[in-house]
């Protein structure tokens, strides 16, 4: 549960971050911290998720294979795990982009479009993940529904 | 009129898109091509592992690398969002026929 947790709360940082920019006296600092803290969130759900994604996620997998949903492995997890690792990448950029453009921030509109459409672009690769990682659950317990009810329903 | 971005969010910026394109082109090759797919196996225990590896020390290189050269009149997001659409793309064929 956790990593799912950390990707929503990246997404709230990221309209946090809209939010700013749309002001006429966007706080830079502001903007700084909470990109770096994107990042590093990014980088801590990179080892969590990956962790479990090794150790736990192969007997989960075999489940879902076996259950109504093979689809929620063969094509949205398969996905899902490759597509984070752009996010990733997006998620690194966004600290730099902040940082790099930062003193253009409060003069100029150009610098807030750039890290605007970053932030954007991460935002919406978390929405598509989130959503995957939904679905993958499903298949999961779809995967343990279906197990009852071919043993024979409740007991 | 002429944009100029800092030479970080330009190197950093082609960094991620030739990363996030790359990326994509691998899962295509690792998952067609199983030689490939045991070598990153043996490299670090699990495939998504050496990939993840990859992918995160081409773009710390790849987006230094770039800062030696001035690009300031290239604006990145087009190159960013081209990217990951082709990559996404590239991800829905290697997986959506099964």
């Amino acid at each position: 549960m956790l990593h799912p947790v950390m990707g929503v709360v990246m997404m709230g940082m990221l309209l946090w971050m809209l939010a700013g920019l749309a002001c006429d006296n966007t706080s830079y600092r502001m903007l700084k911290r909470l990109s770096v803290a994107v990042a590093l969130l990014a980088v801590g759900i990179w080892g969590i998720a990956g962790y479990w994604y090794i150790v736990y996620y192969p007997a989960e997998k075999v489940r879902i294979l076996q259950g109504v949903m093979p689809w929620a492995h063969r094509v949205v997890m398969e996905i899902k795990e490759h597509l984070f690792l752009g996010a990733a990448i997006v998620a690194l950029y966004l600290p730099v982009v902040v940082i790099s453009e930062g003193s253009r921030v409060a003069l100029d509109q150009e610098g807030k479009r750039v890290i605007r459409t970053v932030a954007w672009i991460l935002l919406l690769m978390l929405f598509v993940i989130e959503g995957a990682g939904a679905i993958v659950s499903q298949g999961l317990k779809q995967s343990y529904v279906a197990t009852e009810h071919i043993g024979g329903g409740c007991r | 009129m002429k944009q100029s971005y800092r030479t970080s969010t330009v190197s950093f910026g082609i960094a991620a898109s030739v990363v996030v394109f790359l990326s994509a082109l691998l899962t295509y090759a690792k998952e067609r091509y199983a030689p490939l797919h045991d070598l990153m196996v043996g490299l670090t225990g699990h495939h998504w592992v050496t990939h993840s590896l990859a992918d995160l020390l081409l773009f710390l290189l790849l987006g230094t690398l770039l800062r030696k050269k001035r690009f300031q009149n290239i604006n990145p997001m087009p190159l960013l969002l081209w990217g990951i659409l082709i990559s996404v793309g590239i991800l829905g064929v290697v997986y959506l026929p099964f």
